[in-house]
């Protein structure tokens, strides 16, 4: 698929720009860094120059573009490594819901600040348990004079100390075992709002990217509502397509290849007839769920849902994500270092432990299947 | 697709319904590839100048797919796409009726006798139908640098040969074969090169078809099929397997159809895009055909079934072409060329 002159010549913009600022020192390239680097400077730098928000209308603090304006953009941050995390999930998936779903006040009030990469959010989904089956959440949300009194606890809630807001999703009437998804809603929480604590959950390599969000008689004021008090599921389910076929579903670990064959380029480490093999290998299955993800991304700027094409995405490129780390791991001379070690090293390391993580966020690759299968008609 | 695309494809797979399965016991189907051929398929992308359809590459890629996709026994790729294509690059005269190229490593030498004309040594290998074609397009090498000679079979050692389904893929040795000077004719090393390229393009666009057919034949069994007073379509295990296969099926045809596009639009990725699927194919049919066995039980292992003439064609058509070691190995000579752009520049290309 050709992409547009004006879109080709703005990715040529954004790696020059992700050069300079790695040649300057600004950041570090690491792989997975969507998840784990939160660096609010570089975050307003692509506010700035209208990285962020591209396809939000132009009323709203967005540059009006095509997403696949956007695509571009977010493939080469990823290829980059950039540290990214601040304002990911806010540009990625809640200000697209809120320019979606909410009325005039809170599009003005919540989207300009994502687009000048200044105002960030959590997914307030997943609960200590409600993973797979989202729809037993038991946060509960009770009708109050004016709003909303909020009460239950989120996990696994990525970057919520470095946010601002979290989308929550909240019961707010009760269980219908006939209508499971029925009685959910979103909300919108300000995470500084009083009744709310954020609790760190260390990674195995003892990073920290996940939280516990406690909400503890947390009053949410009735123009936090996003849509329709009981079209939860529906309003967030919506937007899974956009949370799945990203290129950050396939790239992750692409800056551990970079960085590899730039090691095997610089004849710092012998090329053998193996390593051959698993670049080839690498670079054509590379290639293809490229493809993939820009097919999607295209299906979605002509209006269509290709929900069961984003679940075949995610589940081929988060495989495809541990394979890289895994190929390249057996092939190098020298193992991973979580400390010391040279950059590459210090990179695998990174990589591998993140590993367990990328067939899980954002769906399972079980849960996944059982899309395709659906789509399939097999149930 | 477009609707003319789709119009093609469906005009041949209305041929194909008629006339496929012929008869199994022949070793290729006359009567189907004469109906093809008279339909002007075979011949579809051969300007219409020289006799021709005047088609596109894209028109005549789906031709190819739905031959794939029935499971076709007879030469339609290597006529439409790669026989003809060659003599025409060649400036020679396009010759008509049955025709096919080698899909093996060749090793065809070509000295320039005292009449003008040339005598071959070698044996061009793996000539899908060579026993049954008019005419076979070959590469010959020679002092002066590669040569396209369009041979006669029929003057050569045929030596049959057949693969895992059984469809004729014959070794022709050429030894000694004269050849007249209008019948050869030098090429530049970057044709030799783009047949190599079109040559995995049409395994790929073979198997493409073909893996589609897998999946919705899997997809039916599950649904016919019942174990423990249920179809194994309800079953969990069974869902999670097909959904495997659903997604290798994505990923073979995501690639041949990024690989035909960027061909067909003369795109600077267009080398690693047929690259790319060529070598990944192999990966994907080892996983597709092992899931749709494993799905359809005994039956999908016997001549009764039809799922064999699917799975045995993808086993062969991925080895054609170049393997997918091969492959991988020349894709990594361009990412690590030393003054070479990118890995990253290089796989999106701009």
């Amino acid at each position: 698929m050709q992409l547009p002159e004006t879109t080709r010549a703005l990715r040529r913009q954004v790696r020059a720009f992700l050069r300079d600022e790695i040649v300057n020192g600004a950041f570090e390239s690491r792989a997975d860094n969507w998840l784990g680097g939160v660096d609010p400077d570089l975050s307003r730098a692509l506010g700035e120059r209208g990285w962020l928000g591209m396809s939000y209308p132009p009323e709203y603090g967005g540059g009006g573009a095509s997403a696949l304006d956007r695509f571009v953009v977010t493939e080469e941050l990823l290829a980059a490594g950039a540290p990214v995390a601040a304002h990911w999930i806010a540009e990625r998936q809640m200000a697209p819901s809120i320019l979606r779903w909410g009325n005039e006040e809170q599009k003005q009030r919540y989207v300009p600040g994502v687009a000048r990469g200044e105002s960030y959010f959590a997914i307030g989904m997943s609960e200590p348990d409600s993973g797979s089956d989202l729809a037993s959440v038991r946060t509960r949300a009770e009708p109050v004079d004016g709003g909303w009194r909020v009460n239950g606890t989120k996990v696994w809630t990525s970057n919520a100390h470095a946010a601002h807001y979290m989308m929550a999703l909240v019961r707010t009437a009760d269980r219908d075992p006939q209508a499971r998804h029925a009685g959910l809603s979103q909300l919108i929480i300000d995470l500084h709002a009083e009744g709310v604590t954020v609790r760190p959950i260390v990674s195995l390599d003892g990073a920290h990217h996940f939280n516990e969000v406690v909400l503890d008689d947390v009053f949410v004021a009735d123009a936090d509502l996003l849509g329709t008090a009981g079209e939860g599921w529906k309003q967030c389910t919506s937007e899974l397509a956009l949370e799945r076929s990203g290129p950050e579903r396939v790239l992750s670990t692409l800056p551990l290849l970079s960085a590899w064959v730039e090691v095997l380029r610089a004849g710092e480490i012998e090329v053998d007839a193996l390593s051959r093999q698993v670049l080839g290998a690498l670079v054509a299955r590379l290639f293809i769920l490229r493809q993939m993800s820009l097919a999607v991304a295209a299906e979605l700027v002509a209006g269509e849902s290709p929900d069961v094409e984003a679940a075949l995405v995610k589940e081929l490129g988060t495989r495809f994500e541990g394979e890289l780390v895994e190929a390249v791991r057996r092939v190098m001379p020298y193992g991973a270092a979580l400390r010391g070690g040279t950059p590459l090293s210090s990179m695998l390391a990174t990589a591998v432990l993140h590993t367990p993580g990328f067939t899980l966020r954002g769906g399972t690759n079980e849960v996944l299947r059982g899309v395709v299968a659906r789509g399939l008609g097999m149930r | 697709m477009s609707d003319n695309l789709r119009e093609i494809a469906d005009a041949t797979e209305r041929i194909l319904v008629d006339l496929l399965p012929g008869d199994e016991a022949e070793s290729w189907d006359t009567h189907t590839w004469t109906a093809l051929a008279e339909a002007g398929l075979a011949h579809i992308a051969v300007t219409e100048s020289a006799g021709g359809g005047g088609g596109s590459l894209r028109e005549a890629a789906e031709v190819v797919r739905v031959a794939g996709a029935f499971a076709l026994r007879a030469p339609l790729a290597e006529t439409s796409l790669l026989a003809t294509w060659l003599s025409g690059a060649a400036g020679l005269a396009i010759p008509t009726g049955t025709l096919s190229v080698a899909t093996g490593p060749d090793d065809i030498r070509a000295t320039r006798g005292t009449t003008g004309g040339w005598t071959l040594d070698g044996t061009a290998r793996r000539v899908p139908y060579g026993r049954f074609a008019a005419a076979v397009v070959l590469v010959a090498v020679t002092e002066q640098g590669p040569l396209a000679v369009i041979a006669d079979p029929a003057a050569a050692k045929v030596a049959e040969v057949e693969n895992l389904a059984g469809d004729s893929v014959d070794d022709i040795d050429v030894s000694g074969l004269t050849v007249d000077p209008d019948r050869a004719a030098a090429i530049a090393d970057d044709i030799v090169q783009e047949l190599g390229v079109r040559l995995a393009l049409t395994r790929l666009l073979l198997c493409s078809g073909a893996a589609s057919q897998v999946l919705s034949m899997t997809v039916r069994y599950t649904g016919e099929r019942e174990q423990f007073g249920r179809p194994i379509a309800r079953f969990q295990a069974v869902q999670q397997l097909v959904a495997e296969l659903a997604g290798e099926v994505a990923a073979l045809q995501i690639g041949v159809d990024a690989a035909l596009l960027a061909l067909a639009s003369g795109s600077s990725l267009a080398w690693l895009a047929v690259a790319s699927a060529k070598t990944d194919a192999e990966r994907s049919i080892a996983r597709l055909t092992t899931i749709a066995h494993q799905v359809h039980g005994a039956m999908g292992a016997t001549q009764e079934h039809a799922l064999h003439r699917f799975t045995t064609r993808l086993w062969s058509w991925r080895e054609e072409g170049g393997s997918a070691t091969r492959w991988a190995d020349a894709i990594a000579g361009r990412m690590l060329a030393p003054q070479a752009a990118s890995l990253w520049e290089q796989v999106v290309g701009d």
